[in-house]
């Protein structure tokens, strides 16, 4: 295998462990190939026939049924690695990928952590301490106040307090969080006691560590952010935006870079600002720095996330520069193989996450069957996936099924470009919001590039529909049926209870995170 | 041959064909009391139907329900037994979304909801979900406790609502 980008490198190694599964395992697998790495996998029982499985050049079970035991044991983990021969450790997104403690075992058992150095994750990881550190720093945070006291009462009073100085609305956020977990929004005082409860508890339960912090609420703003590249010489470029600010639940759904309202001027700012952020932890590997925009267009640091995000691939397709193998040159000890300078974007391009949910029913996660399954294909396509026809969706993991980005000359083009590829998706035996990701990205809002991070909120205030039946689909259902065609299907679809998840339009069920004005 | 079908509005379709030259043809069509005319027609193939007007649905059946994929839509239609109710669980019973852990109970026995009210609380998919009454009532039955692990389905509390 070709692996002369290593020459010289001052960390070389030929085989990575990849601890993570699904999509994220497939991506990370792909560059290893690439790369001329070997590739090893781990994976729980409920994932032995799934697809990052058979990717990988060999694959490892780790026993047990809980997170605990598998894709969260740290020790078994480091262990496989040894055994096996595993030089570097690449953790993906979630699960162990901000857990400084796992950097650190990593790197005393001998392997190379493809990731920052312990100390970074822990500092931006407890945002308590990120906002701390950024206001030293001299990067903008949002208006808010952090509450150090343990205490469940006196911290309780102690938000009590603050949420008076910091005024509304305003955002309960755990210390440890993300993700959307342990985080409340309060828009009246007399929500501030049952908020601050509710957000400690899921922190608690989450995290291990129910402490909170105040963040002034900066309604109708943006979510955009930097991403960065930093290498062990201390070298750190940006790789200008992404703007994330259609969100449902916290939850990114549609990410696009450029972003339509930044200049350039604020784009040299936000990316010195991302910058000095990295520098002051710091930061090796690549990151991202989160801001929020304000329609006044000032900027305020948000969290910084120490590790390779979902929503990578359309800075991978505007700039050129592949990520994942970045993280594997930095990882290698290499320096950076271009200066700000050399950073240009091409085109537009835009990313949708393809969720097993309802977004007719609150967004909730939906299960079932995938029967039939055909992702689009053509120019300026990219599907990021860990699943294919034939899988079985299951509330074990996280209900997203596959990445769609499309890359185009402009926004316009690139618009274009996804409404032809979500229609030509075709997902059939479990519920997605593929019908729901083409009614937002045709919304005169989504044209006008009017995004903000109450965007569906505002423009589905209550709720949005499923397309309506007609003629010819009852026609279509109704001679199937009369020919027999579901002896076919359900040939398919025989693994365990195929059955979905039944929503009633009038679903009583619906999720605290999400609040409808 | 006689179906009638449910959309995911709630909406009942009851459709006759018969088989022609064309393919299978619509003899009659109702939508709730509404008569639909249509001359529609398909030909059935491996996994598609190709419909008179040219377009092509693909299709799949899983338990009761087609899905339906129709000019880049998706679509879901159960198919009604002759006779059956699909009312299995009656209209106050409130089930689990989906498999996970009763974290909190908020009303008793007898107790009077309101239409809103949140009920209780689960947690699932590592998300906190709050289960409210779908009417104005009375709290008839209460079917599990704080702490249980329930499946998806299962039936969690009953409001007997006000008519």
């Amino acid at each position: 295998m070709d692996r002369r980008w290593m020459n010289g490198a001052s960390r070389p190694f030929s085989k990575v462990l990849i601890a993570n599964r699904g999509e994220i395992a497939c991506r990370i697998i792909r560059a290893c190939k690439e790369a001329g790495l070997s590739s090893l996998a781990i994976y729980a029982e409920d994932d032995a026939e799934s697809l990052f499985v058979e990717m990988s050049d060999e694959a490892v079970l780790l026993p047990g049924v809980d997170l605990a035991s598998t894709y969260l044991n740290v020790e078994l983990i480091i262990k496989v690695a040894l055994e096996k021969g595993a030089h570097a450790i690449h953790p993906g997104f979630g699960f162990l990928s901000e857990r400084a403690d796992f950097a650190r075992a990593v790197q005393e058992a001998g392997l190379i952590w493809i990731g920052p150095p312990a100390q970074a994750i822990e500092s931006m990881g407890d945002k308590m301490t990120a906002r701390r550190l950024m206001r030293q720093a001299g990067v903008p945070v949002i208006p808010g106040e952090e509450i150090d006291e343990l205490d469940a009462e006196s911290a309780l009073s102690a938000i009590h307090e603050a949420s008076q100085r910091v005024g509304l609305p305003l955002m309960i956020k755990a210390s440890a969080g993300g993700g959307g977990k342990g985080m409340r929004m309060v828009s009246d005082f007399s929500e501030v006691r049952s908020a601050a409860q509710a957000a400690r508890r899921e922190a608690e339960s989450a995290f291990g560590d129910g402490r909170v912090y105040i963040e002034k609420m900066l309604t109708s703003s943006r979510h955009i952010e930097i991403q960065i590249l930093a290498d062990s010489l201390g070298n750190v470029i940006h790789l200008a935006e992404r703007e994330c600010s259609v969100q449902r639940r916290h939850q990114k759904v549609l990410e696009e870079a450029p972003s339509p309202v930044v200049s350039a001027a604020l784009r040299s700012q936000m990316g010195a600002a991302a910058v000095n952020a990295a520098k002051a932890v710091s930061y090796e590997g690549a990151g991202t720095v989160e801001f929020l925009v304000t329609s006044h267009g000032t900027f305020h640091f948000l969290e910084m996330n120490t590790r390779i995000q979902v929503e990578h691939p359309i800075t991978e397709a505007v700039t050129g520069v592949d990520l994942v193998f970045e993280q594997f040159r930095i990882a290698a000890g290499l320096p950076l193989d271009r200066s700000q300078s050399d950073i240009r974007i091409n085109g537009h391009a835009i990313e949708v996450r393809i969720y097993a949910e309802d977004p007719a029913s609150g967004f909730l996660p939906a299960i079932g069957p995938l029967v039939l399954y055909q992702a689009p294909t053509g120019p300026g396509i990219r599907i990021d996936s860990g699943i294919r026809q034939g899988d079985q969706v299951t509330p074990a993991y996280d209900p997203m099924l596959a990445k769609l980005v499309v890359h185009a000359a402009d926004r316009k083009a690139a618009i274009r470009r996804l409404a032809r590829a979500l229609s030509e998706y075709v997902i059939l035996g479990c519920t997605t919001n593929i019908d729901f990701l083409q009614d937002l990205i045709s919304h005169p809002e989504y044209l006008s590039a009017k995004t903000s991070t109450d965007f569906i909120e505002l423009n589905w205030p209550d709720g949005w529909s499923n397309t309506a039946t007609g003629t010819e689909v009852v026609l279509a259902a109704a001679s199937a049926e009369a020919s027999g065609m579901q002896r076919l299907s359900s040939a398919i679809s025989s693994a365990e209870d195929g059955e979905p998840l039944r929503h009633d339009p009038l679903n009583p069920f619906i999720s605290i995170g999400r609040h409808l004005p | 041959m006689r179906y009638e079908f449910q959309d995911l509005s709630g909406q009942r379709w009851q459709v006759a064909l018969s088989s022609s030259e064309a393919g299978l043809a619509i003899d009659s069509l109702t939508r709730g009391d509404e008569n639909i005319v249509s001359h529609l027609s398909a030909k059935v193939g491996a996994q598609q139907v190709t419909l008179s007007d040219g377009s092509r649905a693909k299709l799949c059946k899983v338990g009761d329900d087609w899905w339906v994929h129709h000019q880049g839509r998706t679509h879901r239609v159960t198919i009604l037994e002759a006779g059956t109710d699909d009312s299995q669980i009656s209209d106050g019973s409130l089930v689990a979304p989906m498999p996970g852990t009763i974290l909190d109970i908020m009303v008793t026995p007898g107790e009077s909801v309101s239409s809103g009210q949140p009920l209780l609380l689960m947690e699932a998919m590592k998300m906190e979900h709050k289960i409210v009454s779908p009417s104005d009532g009375t709290i008839e039955n209460l079917l599990c406790n704080i702490g249980d692990r329930v499946d998806q389905g299962a039936v969690l509390i009953v409001v007997d609502a006000i008519e």
